[in-house]
């Protein structure tokens, strides 16, 4: 008994390489640590429809990127992600933030304080090593802009992550 | 100036460090990778993204489970069919940011997150242009028929009855069970040969019969399928599972 192949021959080969980097940009852009799963499991059938009519000789990242972003801002834009604006793992209250917080999680918050946009450039830029062409061709925008959007996203996330380390400080006295 | 500075070297290590941090769990991964497949395989009773009314920007419908939404959308044209309305079935029961007012609404469950998904709005809309055509409904005879009426309870009864079976047959074909998904099939056609989930029944048979790779039995059937319901929203579907080397969305 042969099963339907439903499932293009290449689905699981890409699933298995690619599962661990959709999570952690799904998560990076701001879907809530509690959902990455369900959204990285309906990004996956997504990706599956559309295998038929990727072209192979692409980069697969850079295509895989479309879709975190799109879901990840769709996410965003039903508000699901509203009922915990300081995400469950990032919520702790410390007196020494630093010392509490896992880079990771340091790093989140730091995301946190960016705008979509500009976290996403962030992320696929400096985070996955998306090139800046890659990025505006997946994202529809002009190549000046992703330049753009990284420079600025560089200096807010430094900022944020000096207002972290200051609050930090502040809970220590 | 379009081109960037290298990223400083204390903001290269923290994001080094985060990476390093973001593994995930093995049996995470085959769990998401079994239900995607199973979504997939689901999916395939329902018509393609194309045919849904879909914001065209939103790369994909949200849960793909819509064996589970199909047989409700059947059943509400059913009952409403059997009580001779017709108009709003399926309806959401709340209303979503996205889902246009005159829509009717798929809400398909997933028994492994009560959660709404998040990714492209909840429930998927169908135009009610997109729905098939009410199936036959020998149980309802009109006001003029000599037989005995149909009473509203045993309809409602039999549809329950139906829908057991067809989630039987459902179900054990998303695990890979096709005699098992067949057999209840054939105990739905023979115990409701016109019923009000014939068309989804007989689209599971299609399934069941390619999956047991009883191929030519299944074009059969697909032949017969799409000429009784030429505009199924399981045509794609079952013409999928009944011509392999096309089978891909």
């Amino acid at each position: 008994m042969s099963p339907i192949p439903l499932v293009a021959p290449p689905f699981r080969e890409l699933f298995v390489a690619h599962f661990d980097f959709v999570c952690r940009t799904l998560r990076r852009l701001g879907i809530r640590e509690a959902d990455v799963h369900d959204v990285a499991q309906e990004l996956f059938v997504a990706v599956n429809r559309g295998l038929a009519s990727f072209d192979q000789t692409r980069p697969v990242r850079p295509w895989l990127v479309g879709y975190a972003v799109r879901f990840a801002a769709n996410y965003r834009r039903l508000g699901w992600n509203k009922s915990s604006e300081l995400t469950d793992e990032t919520a702790a209250s410390s007196p020494r933030l630093t010392d509490r917080l896992a880079t990771r999680q340091l790093v989140l918050r730091g995301l946190d304080a960016l705008d979509f946009d500009k976290r996403t450039a962030l992320v696929l830029h400096d985070m996955e090593g998306v090139t800046a062409p890659e990025i505006a061709a997946e994202l529809g925008v002009p190549l000046n802009t992703v330049y753009s959007r990284v420079r600025l996203a560089r200096v807010a996330f430094r900022e944020a992550l000096r207002a972290l380390e200051s609050a930090a400080e502040g809970d220590a006295r | 100036m379009s081109m960037l500075e290298p990223l400083d070297s204390e903001i290269a290590a923290l994001f080094g460090r985060e990476r390093s941090e973001h593994r995930q769990e093995p049996m995470a991964r085959e769990e998401v990778l079994h239900r995607a497949e199973r979504a997939i395989r689901l999916a395939a009773l329902a018509p393609p993204p194309g045919d849904l009314a879909l914001p065209p920007s939103l790369p994909a419908p949200p849960r793909g489970l819509l064996g589970g939404a199909s047989a409700k959308v059947l059943l509400g044209v059913a009952l409403a069919a059997a009580f001779g309305g017709g108009v709003v079935v399926g309806r959401a029961s709340a209303p979503t940011p996205t889902s246009p007012s005159p829509s009717f609404v798929v809400t398909a469950s997933r028994s492994e997150s009560p959660s709404p998904s998040p990714s492209e709005g909840g429930p998927l809309s169908i135009e009610a242009s997109a729905l098939p055509p009410a199936p036959p409904a020998p149980s309802a005879p009109s006001a003029s028929s000599a037989g005995p009426r149909a009473r509203p309870d045993d309809t409602v009864s039999d549809l329950a009855r139906e829908q057991e079976l067809v989630d039987t047959a459902r179900g054990a074909l998303a695990r890979g069970r096709a005699a098992e998904a067949l057999a209840a099939t054939e105990r739905h056609s023979a115990r409701f040969p016109n019923g009000a989930l014939a068309e989804e029944r007989d689209a599971l048979a299609v399934q069941a019969l390619a999956l047991d790779g009883r191929i030519d039995e299944a074009r059969l059937r697909a032949s017969r399928f799409t000429a009784r319901y030429p505009r199924s929203i399981f045509r794609p579907a079952v013409e999928r599972a009944a011509t392999p080397q096309k089978q891909i969305p």
